[in-house]
């Protein structure tokens, strides 16, 4: 039996939008294992990006029970969430956000400069295949290189769990299926936990599991015996 | 309600901290802008009134004693209207109780008739009855200082004879709007005074019935005055005649239009500074505030917005810029009020009424207007330039080289984001920076008063009169006076001068002044120069104040044309020997020998100055109000408070004001730059949350950037602020003063402290929004 890394029950998260309330997440549960890459699939307002959001420490659940592994992810301080993002998530956006005043490998640095047992970032930057390109700024950068650097900020300080939000959103098929492959190798080699939410139902075939979200639920789950090669992927 | 219009009131009511800060640093601008224009021109307005319904004389003239049918042949000059003849005799006063010698100027008509020049206005008590030999009116601020009214008596020694008047009225004369004690540079209201008296009065004390010793006349419009001048001096010459003179030359006149052009360059100068500088943070911080919103208005334009934009974003300028300069002109006039009200005691005019200039607030708010509208559509120009398409994708990451690579190269990464911030966006660094670097001059700008206050009379009555008083005596006398006043209760030191009133000319250009005679050991009255080294008198030649042989466009080793005003009237020619760095008044100075001679005088000695044993100087005050031959005691301690309290007060009424608002505006530039600065970076600064910076590491990233931009424009703009105060001295030449650019460290100090202290405050306010920034929130912006 694979180790649970995360888990939520009964999980609700509502927000109040002017005078009224939108339940994003709605008695959510979940669990995840240690090294799976799953992939979350579902229309707008299904929930999507409040779970990750909650799963990578950036927003508290309004109710129910979320943890990793021993991290109570409901009940904890701003210091606390602020710790374990620092030192477990790595976080992989839509729109890159790297930091435009810092090189590649300045971006990578600035994540392994407070990280306790980073990598290089010279080696997370070949990880993506990005060893060519250290010393360029974001804007000398293509967006699938701005999102690999993304990615390899992400994975350089080891974290336990990667979190990408439509991390090929922005970007074309080709360019994507690079993008794809570098999460997909990173998730091969560390056993790093992956979890991508996006559109892109193509996407669904490289994961071990599938969930698809509806109205702050998981509508149902799809498991794979065999996870498609990122190059065989087409949108 | 349109939607639009809408979001413009919800966009203001977000951004209000933001807003009230720019309307402040604009209400500020604004304020000093038309309270200093309209109280000036309010002081002009009042002064011309005054003069006008007061008929304030054209010319003066002064003399030894002609009958009044000379005065006929005056006004039947051509060009004069209408003279006056008049009985005016300097003389020593006795106010009941007053520690400190008093002397006075009475003042009388020679004839009969109704005064028709110089009319008084009458503040207190009645007017005099003619009949009535017993009855004087004083000048109001003689009676204020010495606490004097209707009804109270004082005593006057005429020609040697003491003569008791009851006081029956207050008054106020055109021509001593300033009254200033002979020898006085200042006016003292406590120990000179102007009164008048019956004319039986004077003329009887002073055996002048039937002539008169000073004249005044107005000339008409266009008249030739020169012509006139010179035509009166020829008739009175054999009357003992002193030298005619228009206003330019009068006492009260002169030293009013001084202290109304100094009011007039500060008003002049220093506000607009202000008004412009406001409005250019207004232009700058109004086209940052428009470019934050660039996604809603590339979202606009997606909808089919074209014009509206525009309109609307000129509407948000609007709405912050009118209240702002509604604001400004509000304080502006209550403290225009304010100030003029605070003038009172220094321009005693009979009304002084509050003008205010429509042009002032109506070139402020167009000033104001252009520069937040112009801003304000710049940026909308500048974004609504792109295609929506195009602004609606984030902004491409901003452009950096490796320029700075190299040498950062051991620079941990985050420091680097400062770094490279500063480094490589020269624009916004530098827009941050004028930003900052303005706001240290105008503090500095106000600061800088008392300092140059301070080394005026640092260096004019430290270092130069040392004297603790100067006697004058009614005449001139022989040198063994001197050793008369040694022996005087409380003397220490007594050392003679000589001081006879001159007229110096170099060419066409001329100068009354006095010239003042000292002997080469002198220690209570030294001249200096640039440097403060001591200058001591050649035994030929003359020397004059810089500003004096500036005037005179006079080089050193010129000659220039003396003209004694007094005993034979010599006139002579004698080198400019150099110049004297005199900071109050234009002197001319020689050695006392060498005037002796030019005077084909044996050692005459008209004023001593003394030092004195200060438990004692009761004794020597009393022992002088007892010598007859004693015109006048001018004493440095006071004319060190009149200092202060003339010219001081109102400059230093005026820079406190500068000072309050410079750190106004000093807070709302810093407050808003850092603001705008946080907007822009805010996707950057949640980012480094999200990847696991605390809030503190962010905070420090942050502010290091804004450190290092504080830090360099702190220094830059003492720097800058020490070349404005120096470029504003330029306008500041008066006759009476020199300014000098003395800065002290202590103002450096403050000015600094204060732009810094408003960048930690700026700092905190702002530096809480990093712990309470919503990442989730900060995200969703972009995406």
């Amino acid at each position: 039996m694979q180790q649970i890394v995360f888990s939520s029950r009964s999980l609700n998260k509502t927000y109040q939008v002017g005078s009224v309330e939108v339940a994003a997440l709605q008695g959510l549960d979940l669990d995840i294992y240690a090294g799976e890459f799953i992939v979350i699939l579902g229309p707008s307002g299904s929930g999507k990006s409040t779970l990750l959001n909650i799963l990578g420490g950036l927003d508290s659940a309004t109710s129910g029970a979320a943890a990793w592994r021993d991290h109570n992810l409901v009940e904890a301080s701003d210091e606390e969430l602020t710790r374990y993002r620092r030192e477990h998530v790595g976080f992989v956006f839509q729109f890159y956000n790297l930091i435009p005043s810092l090189t590649a490998r300045e971006n990578v640095e600035l994540v392994t400069d407070i990280a306790e047992q980073p990598m290089r970032p010279e080696d997370a930057l070949a990880k993506v295949g990005l060893s060519e390109r250290l010393d360029h700024f974001p804007s000398q950068l293509s967006g699938g290189e701005q999102q690999r650097v993304a990615i390899a900020r992400a994975i350089a300080k080891r974290p336990d769990v990667l979190l990408c939000d439509e991390p090929t959103g922005a970007l074309d098929c080709r360019t994507g299926v690079g993008v794809l492959a570098a999460l997909d190798e990173v998730n091969r080699s560390f056993g790093t936990t992956t979890v991508v939410i996006t559109h892109n139902a193509a996407i669904g075939a490289m994961a071990d599991r599938v969930m698809y979200m509806a109205d702050g639920r998981i509508a149902r789950i799809e498991s794979h015996s065999r996870r498609a090669r990122p190059e065989e992927i087409r949108w | 309600m349109k939607a639009l219009d809408r979001k413009l009131l919800r966009d203001g009511r977000r951004l209000v901290g933001q807003a009230i800060t720019i309307a402040l640093v604009l209400a500020s601008g604004v304020a000093v802008f038309i309270s200093s224009l309209s109280a000036y021109q309010s002081l002009v307005t009042s002064q011309q009134n005054y003069y006008r319904e007061s008929r304030f004389a054209d010319a003066f003239a002064g003399l030894k004693r002609a009958p009044l049918p000379v005065a006929a042949r005056i006004a039947a000059l051509p060009g004069v209207t209408q003279v006056e003849p008049r009985l005016v005799y300097d003389v020593t006063i006795g106010v009941e109780g007053a520690a400190l010698p008093v002397s006075g100027r009475m003042v009388a008509l020679a004839s009969g008739d109704e005064p028709r020049l110089n009319r008084l206005h009458i503040v207190a008590g009645r007017d005099l009855d003619p009949a009535n030999p017993t009855e004087i009116l004083v000048t109001q601020a003689f009676a204020e200082a010495n606490r004097l009214g209707p009804g109270d008596r004082i005593s006057a020694l005429l020609n040697g004879r003491r003569q008791s008047f009851r006081i029956v009225g207050t008054v106020l004369s055109p021509e001593y709007v300033f009254s200033t004690g002979p020898g006085e540079p200042l006016p003292d209201d406590k120990r000179f005074g102007v009164f008048y008296v019956s004319r039986e009065v004077l003329a009887h004390a002073f055996a002048m019935e039937g002539a008169f010793n000073d004249i005044a006349l107005i000339a008409a419009p266009g008249a030739n005055m020169p012509a006139i001048l010179s035509a009166i001096d020829t008739i009175l010459d054999r009357w003992g005649g002193m030298v005619a003179h228009d206003r330019s030359l009068q006492m009260s006149h002169r030293f009013l239009q001084d202290e109304l052009r100094q009011q007039g360059t500060m008003a002049a100068t220093i506000p607009p500074i202000f008004l412009l500088i406001s409005a250019f943070l207004l232009h700058v911080v109004m086209g940052r505030l428009v470019t934050t919103q660039r996604e809603q208005i590339a979202a606009l334009k997606a909808l089919g917005y074209d014009r509206e934009i525009t309109l609307h974003f000129a509407k948000f300028a609007a709405l912050i810029v009118l209240p702002g300069v509604a604001l400004g002109v509000a304080a502006g006039v209550v403290l225009g009020h304010v100030m003029l009200f605070s003038y009172r005691p220094f321009f005693r005019f009979p009304e002084l009424a509050y003008h205010l200039p429509v042009w002032a607030p109506v070139a402020a708010t167009a000033i104001a207007l252009f520069s937040g509208l112009g801003g304000a559509i710049g940026a909308v120009r500048a974004v609504a330039r792109l295609r929506p398409a195009e602004a609606l994708k984030p902004a491409a990451p901003a452009a950096y080289s490796a320029r700075f690579s190299q040498t950062l190269s051991r620079v941990p990464a985050r420091w680097k984001i400062a770094a490279r911030g500063v480094g490589e966006h020269p624009l916004r660094t530098g827009v941050t920076l004028l930003g900052l670097i303005v706001a240290a001059p105008l503090v500095l700008m106000g600061l800088f008063w008392t300092d140059a206050l301070d080394y005026i009379v640092d260096v004019q009555f430290a270092a130069s009169e040392r004297a603790d008083a100067v006697v004058q005596f009614v005449e001139p006398l022989p040198a063994r006076v001197a050793e008369e006043v040694r022996r005087m209760p409380g003397v220490l030191l007594a050392e003679p001068l000589r001081v006879a009133p001159v007229r110096l000319r170099a060419g066409h250009l001329e100068y009354q002044t006095s010239l003042t005679g000292l002997s080469d050991r002198m220690q209570l009255r030294r001249l200096l120069d640039d440097q403060l080294n001591v200058i001591v008198p050649p035994k030929q030649g003359l020397l004059l104040s810089r500003r004096l042989a500036e005037r005179l466009r006079l080089q050193v080793g010129d000659p220039v044309g003396l003209d004694f005003l007094e005993g034979r009237q010599t006139r002579v020619a004698v080198p400019l020997a150099g110049v004297v760095n005199d900071l109050i008044g234009l002197s001319a100075y020689m050695d006392r020998g060498a005037m002796d001679r030019l005077l084909q005088e044996d050692q005459t000695v008209s004023a001593v100055a003394v030092r004195l044993d200060a438990s004692r100087a009761d004794d020597f005050y009393a022992a002088t109000k007892k010598t007859p031959k004693i015109a006048t005691v001018s004493l440095r301690e006071r004319s060190i408070r009149n200092f202060r309290d003339t010219t001081g007060a109102v400059v230093l009424l005026l820079a406190g004001i500068y000072v309050a608002f410079s750190i106004t505006i000093a807070f709302g530039v810093v407050y808003n730059n850092l603001r705008i600065g946080f907007q822009e970076r805010s996707l950057e600064l949640a980012m480094l949350r999200i990847l696991g910076f605390t809030p503190y590491e962010t905070a420090r990233i942050f502010f290091s950037e804004i450190l290092v931009e504080v830090g360099a424009a702190i220094p830059l703009g003492l720097v800058a602020g020490y070349f404005l105060v120096r470029l504003l001295l330029l306008a500041f030449q008066t006759e009476m003063f020199e300014i000098p650019p003395a800065i002290a460290p202590r103002s450096y100090f403050w000015a600094a402290t204060l732009v810094g202290s408003a960048a930690v405050l700026s700092a905190i306010l702002i530096g809480r929004n990093l712990w309470r920034q919503d990442l989730v929130t900060a995200l969703k912006g972009r995406e």
